[in-house]
Parts: C-alpha cells; structure tokens; sequence
C-alpha cells in the first residue's frame, strides 16, 4: 500500500512539472509584457526607461532562463506581484480561496443530497413512471448552461420573491445558497444518470439473487449493499467532477459577485493582471491533481480487491 | 435508424436555420432602432428588441449562426485532430506513443474550462481564439480513445493479413484501422457538441469570445444581464435558443450511442 503511495506521488511529478511549463508558455502567448503593462496605461514612459526596466525584471532573458526563474520562486510559492496591485498573487490567491472551497463544497453536498436517492429510485423502479420523471429532469438539467440557471435563480427567486440577496453578501449562509444551487444543477444531473446506470448493473449481479433468496429486505439491499458498492464509483466521479467545478465557479462566482478565485481570475483577466491569472490556472490545475490523486489512493485503501491486488 | 430519424430531422433543422440565417430573419439583426427599445415581445418583434431596439427574433437566428456553427466546426475539428494524434501513436507505438501521451495526459490535468477561460484571455478574446483554446484543451479525449481502438484494432488478423500482403502504413491506417475505429469517435463528438456549445457560449458570456455587436448567445446573455430587472426577455431568448440546441444535440448522441451500440 505504501509503495502504490508513492508510485503515484513520483508519477505526480512529471505531470506538475509539465502543468507548470504549458501555464508558462501559455502566458507568454500575450502581445504585452510586463513593462508594457506597468507603464502602458499611463503611456508616459520612453523606450529607453521601459528598455531599463526590462532588463532588471530579466525580461530580455531567453524563454529557458526566464521559465527556469520563474519554477525556482514557483518551488517557495512565490509567483510574482500583481500588475494592479502589487501584492504577491499566492496571498491574493489563498485569501479568496476558502470562499471558492466553500462554494464548490456546498454544491458537491447538494449534488450529492439530491442525486443520490434520485438514482437509486430511478434504478429501482426502471421505466416506471417516476423513472421517467427523473430522467427527464435530469435531461433538462444537462442542456442548461450554469449562466442561465444562475440568471433564472436571482431573476425569480431575489427579484421576483425576496427570498434571497440578489448578490454577494459572501459571509451569509444564504449568499451560497444560489451560487451553490447553479453549480450543481447540472452535475446533479450527470450524477443521477450515472448512479442509475451503476445501480442498474449492480442489482443485476448475482449477489443481489443471492441475497433477496436469502430474504434480506429491498431497503438493505440497496442500501448497504448497492450504495456501498456504488460508493467507491461515486468517489471517482465526485474528483473528476472537481475540474468542471472549478471551472463552473468562474462564471458563476461572477454572475453573483461570489468574491472566490473563479471571480478574481475574471476580474484579472480584466485588468490584463496576468501573474495573477498565471497563478490562477496552476494552482487550481495542481488542486484539481491532487484531489484526484487523493481520490485515486482513498479507492485503493477503500476497495479489498486493489488493496490486496497490490498493483492495479 | 427509424428511431434516429426524428433527432436527426430536428438537428437538421437546426443547422439548416444556423446555415441559412441571413435570409431567415425578418429584421437586419444590426439595425438599431432607438424608438423601440427593450421592447416586451410583441406582434412585431417576436421575441422583443434589446437596449439598442435590435430585433431580439432576428438575432438569435443569426446568432444559431455564430453558435452552432462555430460549435461544429470546434467538435470537428477537435476530433480529427485527435483522432489523427492517437491512431498514428497507436499504430506507431514505442517512444513516440509514449510522449505524445504523455503530453495528452498534461493537457487532461488542466480543468477544462480554467484552461480555456485564460488561454482565450491571453489570446486577446474573440470567438476564433475562444474556439482555439477549447480544441487545445481537447484533443487528448480523442486521441486516447482513438489510440486505444487502434492499438486494439491492430492486432486484428485483417491487419495481419494487410501487413503481409506488403500494404504501407498509410494505407492500413486509411483503410483498415480508420474505418473501423470511427464509430465510438462519432458517437464520442456527438456527445460533445451540447458541450462546447455551453462552453464557448459560457466564454463568450465572460466577454471573452464573440464581441459585441456580435448576435452570439452567450455575448448576448452578457449584455442582457444588467437589464434583468427591467428586460428580463433579453437573457430569456437566448438562455432558451441555446437550451433547445443543446438538448436536440444531446437526445441526437444519446440516441446515436444506443443505435450504434457504443459504450
């Protein structure tokens, strides 16, 4: 068990290493530099100080040099100092970072909340009437772009009823509420299909004869045997599931001004803060790997068959 | 194919409205008309006319244009690429099968829509560098699957028997593996177009894709939702024009994948 650990931890390596050089190469693609940015708004700066300048921020540097600076501070977290505000980006990052873990927390426990029994009933009563139901809300969930739900949810529930801020208001339980709601409207979707197909071919396993010959109740079967089984699939999906969340939280936190890193990232953008944005993408891209090593590690310790396997 | 018929009828008549747009509308979707602004939908204008009293009607189909044609062209494109990718590492095998998928896995790290929302931004924006950014990110699907099938595919005794009968590369690969591998990438893009429309029309709602005036959807919502208390048909007519598309798109895969028996 150790030894897959940390097989999977030195595999990490090359794909960090490689997720830093594709972020710094991508940021290079931009028609302006630094100095440009420094000195560009206020257009007062001649060739020869911006030249100057240049030279002592090691821009005149080969791509190699500058690449291998910039993985050196990376190492120590350092990722530069914002173009607007100068502060190093890492702290900018990691204050506004819970409010995102936050987000995409409470929209993974009402994905889970919802999808969960919705698919296990789905399953159970396969193409009956409330299959059907369920099926086609989940459809409909899946064709809704987050914008639109988030612009439907403040439109009828904080303009039409008051029931909610219409936005912001970060610190409040109610402020999530709706931001969280958008980002899981469509995974709970994608979750109910799944659990339902999962669940279907579980109950098709000879076990589940097995065990309903031995007159053990529907109720227990599906819910210590099915969703025990199912469980270990579902914490595959809920990592993978990470990605497209973080991703979501961008356009979300920004239809309601959820003050989280996916609303910073387009505020930089913005402002062409590009370090910021630098920062942005990796450190997210290395969240999004280790989550998924973890997740990964969490089966193997979870599931008998890969931990007594040993190599899977 | 009974039952495919009527998703690829109402797909159809989709693309048909995005090819045929300009004739379609019954107002210039770029007139500006500052007497009839933020119009409620009327007998007139269909579906109401924005801040700038544009027909809303006319420019959402003019807006299936941009949409779903860009959509298309990105799911293609990102397909070919990766289907060519893959099947050549897969054939190839060695050294050269293992770097390039081991770049594939680099790219498959990346949250998808992270990676595209600041490469389009690096990029300066607009819907052809939004596109690019999402066909950058999503090549290694495709190409894993497409190396796979091949490796697979590969090993089969009509390979063998191409191989022996001296038959070149390029020839086994054109007519031997391609064919035989295209059904599950079909079936794999189709699921993919309701996808990229959301999210080309999500960076495109961020302001980095299509720019104004441009009649694309989700540039549209971007505009309509500082008009949400007082106008909310702005967002309405779009959010639903790009609902209804990724629908058909999605009922179209899902039916194609049970018709053809992909997993």
């Amino acid at each position: 068990m150790k030894r897959r650990i940390l097989n999977r931890l030195i595999q990490l390596i090359p794909i960090i290493v490689g997720l830093t050089f594709i972020t710094f190469f991508m940021m290079r693609l931009s028609m302006t530099d630094a100095v440009d940015m420094m000195y560009g708004e206020t257009g007062g700066a001649s060739a020869e100080v911006m030249e100057t300048k240049r030279l002592a921020l090691g821009l005149n540097e080969s791509f190699w040099t500058q690449y291998f600076n910039w993985i050196k501070n990376a190492i120590f977290l350092d990722f530069g100092n914002s173009y607007i505000s100068g502060y190093a980006v890492f702290d900018t990052f990691l204050d506004k970072l819970p409010k995102t873990v936050l987000l995409t927390a409470v929209s993974l426990a009402l994905t889970l909340m919802v999808s969960v029994p919705l698919g296990l009933i789905a399953a159970v009563k396969q193409n009956g009437k409330l299959d059907l139901i369920i099926r086609f809300f989940s459809f409909i969930g899946n064709s809704l772009p987050n914008f639109f739900v988030g612009l439907l949810l403040i439109y009828f529930l904080s303009l039409k009823l008051n029931l909610f801020p219409i936005v912001g208001l970060s610190d409040s339980l109610t402020g999530v509420i709706l931001p969280a709601a958008t980002l899981s409207v469509a995974m709970t979707a994608k979750y109910i299909r799944q659990i339902r197909a999962l669940t279907l071919s579980e109950l098709n396993k000879p076990y589940i004869i097995g065990a309903r010959a031995r007159g053990i109740s529907e109720f227990n079967i599906l819910f210590k045997s099915v969703l025990k089984s199912i469980s270990l699939t579902l914490i595959t999906l809920v990592a993978l599931s990470v990605g497209s969340l973080l991703g979501g939280a961008a356009i979300v936190e920004t239809v309601f001004m959820w003050d989280g890193v996916g609303k910073l990232a387009v505020d930089a953008i913005n402002m062409r803060d590009y370090p910021m944005l630098q920062a942005y993408v990796l450190m997210l891209s290395v969240i999004y790997v280790v989550i998924n090593l973890v997740a990964d590690i969490l089966y193997g310790v979870l599931d008998p068959r890969v931990k007594i396997g040993g190599n899977l | 194919m009974r039952k495919l018929l009527p998703y690829l009828v109402s797909a159809g008549v989709i693309i048909f409205i995005a090819v045929f747009a300009p004739f379609l509308t019954p107002f210039d979707p770029y007139l500006q008309d500052t007497e009839n602004v933020l119009e409620p939908p009327n007998f007139s204008h269909l579906l109401g006319t924005d801040i700038y009293g544009r027909d809303l009607f006319s420019r959402i189909i003019m807006g299936a244009q941009i949409t779903v044609l860009s959509s298309l062209s990105v799911v293609i494109s990102v397909s070919v690429i990766g289907v060519i990718v893959g099947a050549f590492a897969g054939f190839i095998g060695g050294k050269t099968d293992g770097f390039i998928m081991r770049v594939g896995d680099i790219f498959l790290a990346f949250p998808q829509m992270v990676f595209a929302i600041a490469m389009s931004a690096v990029l300066g924006g607009g819907l052809f560098n939004a596109a690019l950014s999402i066909i950058v990110i999503a090549w290694p699907k495709y190409a894993r699957i497409a190396r796979s099938l091949t490796i697979a595919v590969s090993k089969s005794e009509y390979v063998a028997a191409a191989k022996i009968s001296g038959g070149t590369d390029f020839n086994i690969l054109k007519r031997h593996i391609l064919p035989n591998i295209i059904e599950p990438i079909i079936v794999t893009a189709a699921l993919d177009i309701g996808a990229v429309i959301m999210g080309l029309a999500g960076l495109s709602f961020l302001g980095l894709g299509a720019k104004p005036p441009a009649a694309e959807w989700g540039q549209m919502m971007n505009v309509g939702r500082n008009y949400l208390q007082i106008a909310p048909h702005i967002i309405l007519a779009p959010g639903v024009a790009i609902f209804i598309t990724v629908a058909v798109f999605n009922s179209l895969a899902d039916k194609l994948r049970d018709v053809l028996d992909v997993r």
